[in-house]
C-alpha cells in the first residue's frame, strides 16, 4: 500500500499542529464556536446529537494490521471502545471530546492517517473497488489514481469552500463496485483502441434528496490529464454552483441546469487552458505510484498446503456453518490458491457497520496472519482480507467465529446498509438501526435468507441518503411525520452498471410495519421469480404493482 | 466573541491590513459604496458596475482606482481593463464563499494579472494561506483579530500538493524532479 514520504508526514503533522492551534484558540475564547464550525469540519469533527463525532479518512478504505490497532486504540483511548465503518469506506467515532481532537489526530499522524477534508463542502475521500488489485475482473488497478487524486486535493487552496461537498470515486473493473455513476466525479479506468490508458470521466452523480446517475463527460481522457480535467470541472463547480440553496448545491444541479453539452463546452474551455500546465502527469508518475500497489508475493500452494486445500474442501462438504461461510463470505481471487475473505460487521442485532476495539484489534492480528497485514473497509460496511491462501480459510474461519465475526451473510438481505440515524445523527428523521433490528429478527433463518438470494437493502434516516437508500434493491428512508418515525420504501435501485434510482413503492409505513412490508415484497418476488432471478431482476420485469398490492392490501 | 483578559496587550485594529506578509498600520484605500461620490484625491475602489459604466473617467482620474468584486461578479468583465487598474479587491461577504479564490486565482493565471489583489470583508487567520496561494497579495483583516497572530497563518504550510497562483508545485513532478 502506499508508504508516506516526507512530504506526506510534514503535511499531516503540520495539519495537526495547525488544528490544535484553532482548538486553543477556541479554548480560549478568540475563535467562537461558529468561527470554528468550518475549521472542525474540515478535520473531520461534527457536532452530533449528543457529542461530537469524528470522521477519520481512509483513503479508498485501505487500512494496513498497525492502522487497525491504531483505531482499535482510538476507539478505547477517546471513545467508547467501538467505531462505526461508513458507506464511504471511513470510520466514524460518536463520542470524543473537542479538546481531546488534536491528540487523536497526532495519534492517527503517527501510523499515516488523517481525518482532512472529510466533511465540509470541500473534496473529500475517494472511494473505490473494495477488490482493487484481487478482482478477476479487473482491467486496471484504480488505487494508484485514487491516491493521486488524495494528494492534488488535499488542501487545494481554491477548492476548500465549494459550494457543497465532493466526491470522487474510481474504478478499474468490468463491473462497477464504486458506483462511479452515483458520485460528483466518477472515474472509469479504460484503454482506448490504441492501447493507450485512460479514463471515461462521468459527472453529476449523486444520491442525497434529489438522486442524479451521472453523466458522461468525456469518453476518454487520456490519464496524464487526469488532475488537470478534475481540476477543470472544479473550476467551472466553484464558480457557478448554486450557492442559496444547499439542497440544489451540489454539482448535479449545476450539470442539469446547463446541460451536460454546455457543461462540457466550459469544462473543456478551462481544460484547454490548464492541460499542459504543471499538473500535466507522465506515465512513470503511474509507474511509480503502482508500485505502491504491486501485491504481496503470492506463492504457489506448496505440498504442504494442498493438504490444507483438501481440508477445506473436506470441511465444505461436512460442517453446513463452514459451508455457509465459505459460500457466502469468500470471493475468487485473481490467483490461484488466494481467496477474498469478507469479514460482516453485519451480526444480527448490532449496529451494521459497528465494530468494537476487540474486534478491531482481532481483526488486524488475523490480517497480519492471514493477509499480509492489509485489510479494507467496503462500502456496504463490511472488512475485507484481500489475499487469503486457501489452505488457511479454515483456520481462519475458526478465529473469526470466536468473535462473532463469521456471520454468513454477506450479500443477503441481512447484510444491510445503514446510516447511525436518529439514534445518533442530528440530521436524521428517524431510527435506522432500530430498523436493521427488527429486519433482522424478522428474517432470522440462514436457509431463507440464501434462498432469497441477492437483495441489498439500503436504509437512510433522512433525505441526505448516506445509507444510498435510492441504490437499493429496497430503500428505506426514515421521514418524520408530524412527530412520528415512518418509513417511505423504494424498489429497484441499483449502484452499480445498471445503475438506476429506486421508484417509490407508496406512501409511508409505520416504524413497526417495516419487517412486516419486507417481508410482504420478499413474498412477491418468491412467487413470481423465474429461476435464477435475483430480486431486482424480478422488480424490474413484472414492475411495480404487485409489491403494492401485497403491501397496501 | 468574548475576548480573553489575559490576550488584553494583544493588539487589535479595526480593519488592519498586512501587505507581503507585514502590518501595515496606515490604510489609505477607501472602499466607496455605490451611491457613494468618488472624491478627487486618495484611492479608492469601486464597484464592477461602476467601473464598467465610468471607467474611462475612473481611469483618467489623478488618483489611483480599485476595482471591487463581490462573489457573484463575473471577473471576465474586467479582462481588457486590467492594464489600467492598479488593484482588484475582492470583496469576500462570507468567507465560507470560495469563488473570490477563484477570481484571484483567474486574474493571476489566466490573465496574468501583476497588480496587487487585495482581499477585503471576512478575512481571517485562518484563510489567509489559502488566499495567498491563489495570489492574494494584500488583506484587510475582519475586525477583533489578533494580528501577531494572524501572521502566523502564513506559515502553517511547508509542504504544497498542487500549484496554483503561487510557487507550489504539482507534487507529482516534485517527486519527479527530486529523484
Amino acid at each position: 500500500m502506499y508508504q508516506y514520504d516526507h512530504f506526506d508526514h510534514t503535511l499531516v503533522q503540520e495539519r495537526v499542529a495547525e488544528f490544535r492551534g484553532q482548538v486553543e484558540r477556541h479554548l480560549n475564547g478568540e475563535l467562537s464556536a461558529e468561527q470554528l464550525m468550518p475549521l472542525r469540519l474540515r478535520n473531520g469533527l461534527y457536532m452530533q446529537r449528543h457529542a461530537h463525532m469524528l470522521r477519520v479518512a481512509i483513503p479508498y478504505g485501505l487500512l494496513s494490521s498497525k492502522q487497525m490497532h491504531m483505531l482499535a486504540h482510538i476507539a478505547r483511548k477517546y471513545d467508547r471502545d467501538y467505531g462505526h465503518f461508513t458507506t464511504r469506506q471511513n470510520i466514524q467515532y460518536n463520542w470524543p471530546e473537542l479538546k481531546d481532537a488534536p491528540d487523536l489526530l497526532k495519534d492517527l499522524a503517527s501510523v499515516e492517517m488523517h481525518a482532512i477534508q472529510t466533511s465540509g463542502n470541500c473534496i473529500r475521500n475517494t472511494t473505490t473497488d473494495q477488490y482493487a488489485g484481487v478482482a478477476v475482473d479487473e482491467l486496471q488497478d484504480p488505487r494508484p489514481y485514487c491516491e493521486m487524486i488524495r494528494q492534488w486535493s488535499t488542501l487545494h487552496p481554491e477548492f476548500y469552500w465549494l459550494p457543497r461537498k465532493f466526491k470522487v470515486a474510481v474504478i478499474g473493473a468490468k463491473n462497477d463496485r464504486a458506483a462511479v455513476l452515483f458520485h460528483d466525479i466518477g472515474l472509469r479506468v479504460l484503454k482506448n483502441e490504441q492501447d493507450q490508458l485512460g479514463l471515461q470521466v462521468l459527472v453529476g452523480g449523486g444520491m442525497g434528496r434529489t438522486p442524479v446517475i451521472g453523466k458522461v463527460i468525456r469518453e476518454f481522457l487520456p490519464r496524464e490529464h487526469m488532475l488537470s480535467y478534475c481540476e477543470a470541472i472544479l473550476r467551472i463547480y466553484n464558480l457557478y454552483g448554486n450557492r442559496d440553496n444547499k439542497y440544489r448545491a451540489r454539482i448535479k444541479i449545476l450539470v442539469k441546469s446547463l446541460g451536460i453539452d454546455e457543461f462540457r463546452r466550459q469544462v473543456d474551455a478551462e481544460w484547454e487552458q490548464i492541460k499542459d500546465s504543471d499538473l500535466l502527469l507522465k506515465g512513470e508518475d503511474f509507474e511509480r505510484m503502482q508500485s505502491f500497489f504491486s501485491g504481496p508475493d503470492y506463492v504457489a500452494p506448496s505440498a504442504n498446503a494442498k493438504n490444507g486445500i483438501d481440508r477445506v474442501a473436506k470441511w465444505r462438504a461436512l460442517d453446513t456453518r463452514f459451508r455457509q461461510w465459505y459460500d457466502n463470505n469468500t470471493v475468487e481471487h485473481k490467483v490461484d490458491g488466494y481467496r477474498i475473505v469478507v469479514i460482516s460487521l453485519k451480526e444480527p442485532g448490532a449496529p451494521p457497520g459497528d465494530a468494537t476495539a476487540d474486534q478491531m484489534d482481532h481483526i488486524a492480528d488475523l490480517a497480519e496472519q492471514y493477509s499480509f497485514g492489509e485489510l479494507r473497509v467496503t462500502h456496504d460496511q463490511n472488512i475485507i482480507f484481500a489475499d487469503v491462501a486457501q489452505a488457511d480459510l479454515l483456520e481462519l474461519w475458526k478465529k473469526l467465529d470466536s468473535q462473532a465475526l463469521a456471520t454468513p451473510n454477506v450479500g443477503t438481505l441481512n447484510d444491510m446498509i445503514c446510516c447511525p440515524g436518529l439514534d445518533f445523527c442530528s440530521l436524521a428523521n428517524a431510527g435506522s438501526i432500530p430498523i436493521a433490528k427488527q429486519i433482522n429478527e424478522r428474517f432470522d433463518s440462514l436457509d431463507e435468507l440464501y434462498d432469497i438470494g441477492e437483495l441489498k437493502i439500503k436504509m437512510s434516516g433522512c433525505v441526505n441518503a448516506c445509507g444510498h437508500h435510492h441504490a437499493g434493491h429496497i430503500g428505506i428512508l426514515g421521514v418524520d411525520k408530524k412527530g412520528v418515525e415512518c418509513y417511505q420504501l423504494t424498489l429497484g435501485g441499483s449502484a452499480e452498471d445498471d445503475a438506476s434510482i429506486g421508484e417509490r413503492l407508496g406512501k409511508a409505513i409505520a416504524k413497526e410495519e417495516v419487517a412486516d412490508a419486507i417481508d410482504k415484497l420478499v413474498s412477491v418476488y418468491l412467487q413470481n421469480r423465474n429461476k435464477d432471478e435475483r430480486f431486482l431482476d424480478t422488480y424490474r420485469r413484472i414492475g411495480i404493482e404487485p409489491y403494492q398490492e401485497k403491501v397496501y392490501a | 466573541m468574548p475576548n480573553n483578559a489575559s490576550n488584553s496587550e494583544c493588539l487589535k485594529v479595526q480593519g488592519a491590513l498586512i501587505v507581503d506578509r507585514q502590518l501595515v498600520v496606515e490604510n489609505s484605500w477607501r472602499h466607496l459604496a455605490t451611491e457613494e461620490e468618488v472624491p478627487e484625491t486618495g484611492s479608492v475602489s469601486v464597484d464592477l458596475a461602476r467601473w464598467l459604466i465610468e471607467k474611462s473617467q475612473l481611469i483618467a482620474r489623478q488618483a489611483p482606482v480599485a476595482v471591487r468584486l463581490v462573489a457573484s461578479d463575473d471577473v471576465s468583465l474586467l479582462q481588457d481593463d486590467l492594464d489600467d487598474i492598479p488593484m482588484v479587491v475582492l470583496d469576500m461577504v462570507s468567507y465560507v464563499d470560495g469563488r473570490s479564490y477563484t477570481h484571484a486565482y483567474w486574474l493571476r493565471e489566466r490573465y496574468a494579472y501583476s497588480g496587487d489583489i487585495r482581499i477585503i470583508g471576512e478575512v481571517y487567520r485562518d484563510q489567509l494561506n489559502f488566499l495567498e496561494r491563489v495570489g492574494v497579495t494584500q488583506f484587510e483583516l475582519a475586525a477583533d483579530q489578533d494580528l501577531q497572530d494572524a501572521l502566523q497563518g502564513f506559515d502553517e504550510f511547508s509542504v504544497l500538493y498542487q500549484p496554483s497562483a503561487d510557487e507550489g508545485r504539482n507534487i507529482f513532478s516534485r517527486r519527479r524532479a527530486s529523484d
